[in-house]
């Protein structure tokens, strides 16, 4: 996404880091108990990812993480008056820079007074996978999350499948 | 739930059943999409990586014209 990010920047399009839980903890990045251990935690992520987008946190109980979904690795993308027009289950930075370059395209089409009005459309987005890449980052965050991740992928629970929820 | 229980289901311990079906509720009551969404508190991660500012959703999503919001953790 820092990629991504840094081409919507020169467009006008803001991009943040919203930290959550630890979706999958381990030893060395445990569960969080306060707004101290989960700063520790995004800072070690800003670190060793070098993300580049601003880091918030969310309060340590989730608030905002759960009214929105509770999705490990979500996406949502807001207009300036706080209008979700784009929701995602799952991060991908060519859906998100796709939608929102579609919505670049929309406001620029109202300033030049085209008449538009507003529906919804549901599709289906694809995000690569990569499973010796994924135990590599969950093997940062400890053996722990290694061991919890390969238990749900053995019992086939872990990816979307139409018709199915929660899926992740 | 108290507060304490609170943290306590959300910042579980093991990634299981009870995550995927209690914490990750994508089909839940979530703020439709078209409608102003409710307004959250939120704490910037300062450049020293300790610092916390307090500011609030709201207030975020005023500073473009849009904004990309990508929810996750280190794991």
């Amino acid at each position: 996404m820092n990629e991504s990010a840094t081409r919507l920047a020169e467009q006008g399009v803001g991009s943040i880091f919203l930290y959550t839980h630890e979706a999958h903890p381990g030893e060395n990045y445990p569960p969080h108990r306060t707004m101290e251990d989960k700063a520790k935690c995004a800072q070690g992520m800003r670190d060793v990812y070098n993300v580049n987008r601003p880091i918030y946190l969310d309060d340590v109980a989730g608030a905002l993480h759960i009214q929105f979904g509770g999705m490990a690795n979500m996406t949502w993308i807001f207009n300036k008056a706080g209008v979700p027009l784009y929701k995602s289950r799952w991060t991908d930075a060519k859906s998100a820079e796709n939608a929102a370059t579609y919505y670049l395209d929309v406001q620029a089409r109202r300033k030049n007074r085209e008449r538009l009005a507003p529906f919804m459309v549901e599709r289906i987005d694809y995000r690569d996978v990569n499973k010796e890449k994924r135990l590599e980052g969950l093997g940062r965050a400890g053996q722990k999350a290694v061991d919890d991740w390969v238990k749900l992928y053995e019992q086939d629970k872990l990816f979307f499948k139409p018709g199915t929820d929660p899926g992740a | 739930m108290n507060r304490e229980e609170q943290i306590l289901d959300y910042n579980y311990n093991d990634f299981d059943d009870n995550a995927l079906g209690h914490v990750m509720k994508w089909q839940g009551n979530q703020p439709p999409l078209g409608k102003p969404a409710p307004d959250f508190p939120l704490w910037k991660l300062e450049e020293d990586g300790k610092t916390l500012t307090e500011t609030t959703l709201k207030t975020v999503l005023k500073e473009n014209p849009l904004t990309i919001v990508e929810f996750g953790s280190f794991s």
